[in-house]
């Protein structure tokens, strides 16, 4: 109320207009909010602090909206906050936050090399800071960069000896790459640490790592592990029924392929790599 | 001593890209540069083929066509046929052989279907297929609807093989959807957030067609009968080889965003799928993948043919191993061969030893379907380079970068590509289809003198005539290799008929072995390499001079 007073008595002052915008955002008027949070930047464009306020109120509808980041409405969103994010760089190129921001709508848009310099940008400032040579890792990784991925992750790992989930993508790269005893360590680190969705991964990734090494037996034991605690991926399905094969269980592996082709007919999301790396158990409640 | 001869092998390898100054004046078209629709993309077939059969292979490249002139019921462009000069350079002879086709075009495939010594051309279309029968003096009639290949649908891929082994070459054909460019859906599907054209996936599949050889100049459709009809698929590419070495091919067909097909063939005339079973269906997490186009080779010299698949983009080409049990095995991230495929959204593709170090190699052309990409940094570009990956000899390739110097490493959005020794130099080069541009003659220019081939030309007699099917294996003081001769492979191609084998320093072969499809074995010793030889079925080999134009 006060807030709304102070603007109708000044609308000229663009720290009314701030707050106010504020206050409508903290009750959900999003429409009423945007209006007053744009009104106190183009009030006091060199306020960095103004720019930035608008960017996270735009960013956070976003996010609470549900919209898939194309949706045209979400992408409106997020472009909108780029650009009050560039302008907040612009008054002030030191601020972590707004580039953080900034590198994460990037991503989330398509554009990974512009997000990758963001970060890049951070790391020369605050290269001890967490999560971000993680962030980097799995940019390298999805612009088909392995040698620069694998470099971020030891350094996050480096860091943070416990960050459980960069040893698990950095150990996905490096089983691919063919160095698979490296793989297993980190896995085996990451075992500990993670929580149950990502866990079915960990087991997945030592049970083809097993079966680099042509241990057969140890590879069914993990594999098993990673179907017990998610029983509707395709992929682990898939590799039981390769390991059973190439141990000579004929008739389990049939039978496997079998569930393979009933779970790839009754739910599509049983084959989704997404919902794979991030453990979202198909057929489960998250 | 291996890594001695690596660093020779990856500082020797090198095309240069001489389709203009060879006259190949050529444009491929495609629709418009938006490719709303799918039929836009898909399109570029290619095929070596000595119609005139002077021992020089000519070329020929298929066509698409212009969107509005496909509404409006003509078709202005033009597939086109060039002739081998025999001096590095091509003519244009489409007018006088009338092999222009009528309809938007796809694959190409080659074949002496009527066993008259001539070798004839079937084109897949969107619209009715042509069959071209060689008339053995420079022209061809189309055959299609009498021959009752015609088939109406969206055709991508065909490939010639005598399933039954009857002497007469049987016509595998891959049907993409169901599609009518009157009506196509509206170019609003989702890739990766970005609003590009709709399909495969949202269309309905269509099915693919084994056409039997009557032996009369006529085929009659035993898709069902022979167990090939499974369920309707996004089919693309196709090969036949003999999978698990009882002498009769088999057929592995690359189905678009669906498991890929393995027909073992029962040798009665019928086939059973077994695709899942073999593993080959999938990649090595049972996931489906795009396949495009596809190839056979014996990769690792182990005496059964491996395959590989071309993929989309975000995604890898799949290298199977034949496990020699019936099962195969996904060993693409082992071979090197993962990460560096990811970015590309592939087509066509062959093992060849294009080095002459008696290991063949892989080729891969690659171009993405939604220009759209450009406008975003997601690690994939429109254009993209094609890929060749060098054969180490100890299961793994690497990616040479430097390959394609010599002009042919420009971005383009290729599709089709066939290998052959076309200037009858001993190496072997690559002709590729380019959507909307001027195709790609990749001569091969090294490796160096030193290392020793062998290019050997067969004649069916009990067998069909153009010997597809036959199997040659050599054997040097290194061990063994083998081909076979395909009647089409890659993605909507033909590679020339003729085997080429790398040598290495190997100046004679101790023995070649050729296994025909009729049954009949034919053993030959102490071959001296670095010539062409021509073989008729139960005759002796011939050394074969080809009349140059210098």
């Amino acid at each position: 109320m006060l807030a709304r007073r102070a603007v109708e008595r000044d609308a000229s002052n663009a720290v009314y207009q701030e707050l106010y915008g504020m206050v409508l955002a903290a009750l959900g008027k999003n429409e009423e909010a945007e209006k007053h949070l744009r009104m106190a930047v183009e009030l006091r464009p060199r306020q960095a602090e103004f720019h930035y306020n608008l960017a996270q109120f735009l960013l956070d509808r976003q996010e609470a909206s549900g919209l898939h980041p194309f949706d045209p409405r979400a992408r409106r969103l997020m472009e909108d906050a780029i650009s009050a994010l560039k302008q907040v760089l612009e008054l002030s190129p030191g601020n972590v936050e707004a580039r953080m921001s900034l590198a994460r709508s990037y991503n989330n848009l398509n554009f990974s090399e512009r997000a990758l310099k963001e970060y890049s940008t951070v790391a020369a400032r605050e290269p001890n800071r967490p999560w971000l040579n993680f962030q980097m890792g799995m940019l390298h990784s999805n612009l088909s960069n392995p040698v620069r991925a694998v470099a971020s992750f030891r350094r996050e790992i480096d860091l943070y000896p416990d960050h459980a989930r960069a040893r698990l993508e950095l150990a996905e790269i490096l089983l691919q790459q063919g160095e698979v005893e490296a793989a297993k360590r980190h896995l085996l680190r990451a075992e500990t640490g993670l929580e149950a969705p990502l866990k079915h991964r960990v087991y997945f990734l030592l049970a083809k790592a097993h079966r680099n090494l042509g241990h057969a037996e140890e590879a069914l034991t993990a594999v098993r592990r990673s179907l017990d605690l998610c029983p509707t991926f395709i992929a682990p399905n898939y590799l039981l029924a390769q390991l059973y094969r190439e141990t000579g269980q004929l008739d389990p592996a049939r039978r496997t392929l079998e569930r393979v082709q009933r779970l790839r007919s009754e739910d599509s999301s049983s084959a989704d790599p997404f919902a794979f790396r991030e453990g979202h158990c198909p057929g489960r409640t998250r | 001593m291996l890594s001695l001869w690596l660093v020779l092998s990856l500082s020797a390898i090198r095309f240069t890209d001489v389709a203009e100054p060879a006259g190949l004046k050529f444009r491929h078209f495609s629709g418009n540069a938006e490719k709303k629709f799918l039929l836009e993309v898909d399109g570029g077939g290619i095929a070596w083929i000595d119609y005139d059969r002077d021992g020089w292979p000519d070329l020929y490249l298929v066509n698409g066509g212009h969107w509005e002139e496909l509404l409006a019921g003509k078709r202005t462009v033009s597939n086109a046929l060039f002739r081998n000069n025999r001096d590095g350079t091509f003519s244009d002879v489409t007018a006088r052989a009338r092999v222009g086709g009528g309809a938007w075009g796809m694959g190409a495939a080659i074949a002496d279907y009527d066993n008259d010594g001539w070798p004839d051309l079937y084109v897949c279309n969107y619209g009715p297929n042509a069959f071209f029968r060689n008339n053995g003096d420079g022209t061809f009639t189309d055959v299609a609807s009498e021959s009752g290949t015609g088939d109406p649908r969206w055709g991508s891929s065909a490939a010639f093989a005598d399933y039954d082994g009857d002497g007469w070459l049987d016509l595998y054909l891959t049907n993409y959807v169901k599609f009518d460019h009157r009506r196509p859906p509206a170019p609003t599907c989702g890739y990766r957030g970005i609003q590009v054209a709709c399909g495969p996936q949202g269309l309905a599949p269509d099915g693919d067609v084994l056409y039997r050889n009557n032996g009369d100049g006529t085929f009659t459709d035993v898709t069902s009968g022979a167990g090939v009809a499974v369920r309707d698929a996004f089919g693309l590419g196709v090969v036949w080889f003999d999978s698990d070495n009882d002498g009769d091919p088999d057929l592995y067909v690359a189905n678009d965003s669906m498991g890929n097909f393995l027909f073992l063939n029962h040798g009665d005339g019928t086939f059973q799928e077994v695709g899942l079973l073999s593993s080959v269906a999938y990649d090595e997490d049972g996931k489906e993948q795009a396949g495009m186009g596809v190839a056979a080779g014996d990769y690792d010299r182990d005496g059964h043919f491996d395959l590989y698949v071309t993929n989309f983009s975000d995604d890898y080409n799949t290298l199977y191993r034949n496990l020699g049990n019936g099962f195969f095995r996904d060993v693409t991230y082992a071979a090197g061969l993962g990460t560096a495929t990811w970015p590309f959204l592939a087509w066509g593709t062959g093992f060849a030893d294009f080095d002459n170090d008696e290991w063949e190699d892989l080729f891969v052309s690659n171009g993405h379907i939604y220009p759209q990409v450009d406008d975003y940094e997601i690690g994939s570009t429109y254009l993209e380079r094609n890929q060749f990956f060098l054969n180490l000899g100890n299961g793994k390739f690497q990616e040479i970068k430097g390959a394609f110097d010599g002009g042919g490493e420009r971005p383009r959005s290729s599709r089709g590509s066939a290998f052959a020794d076309y200037d009858n130099d001993g190496d072997l080069d690559i002709g590729i289809n380019n959507l909307d541009g001027a195709p790609s003659l990749l001569r091969n220019d090294g490796p160096q003198s030193a290392r020793h081939w062998l290019i050997l030309a067969l004649e069916g007699v009990r067998s069909n005539r153009s010997a597809i099917g036959t199997r040659v294996t050599v054997e040097t003081e290194s061990g063994r290799q083998m081909r076979e001769v395909s009647g089409g492979s890659s993605y909507q191609a033909s590679n020339d008929l003729r085997v080429h084998f790398g040598l290495a320093s190997a100046g004679r072969v101790r023995l070649l072995m050729v296994r025909w499809p009729s049954g009949e074995v034919q053993k030959f010793q102490d071959v001296v390499a670095d010539r062409h030889y021509r073989l008729r079925e139960g005759g002796e080999l011939q050394p074969f001079i080809a009349d140059r134009h210098d």
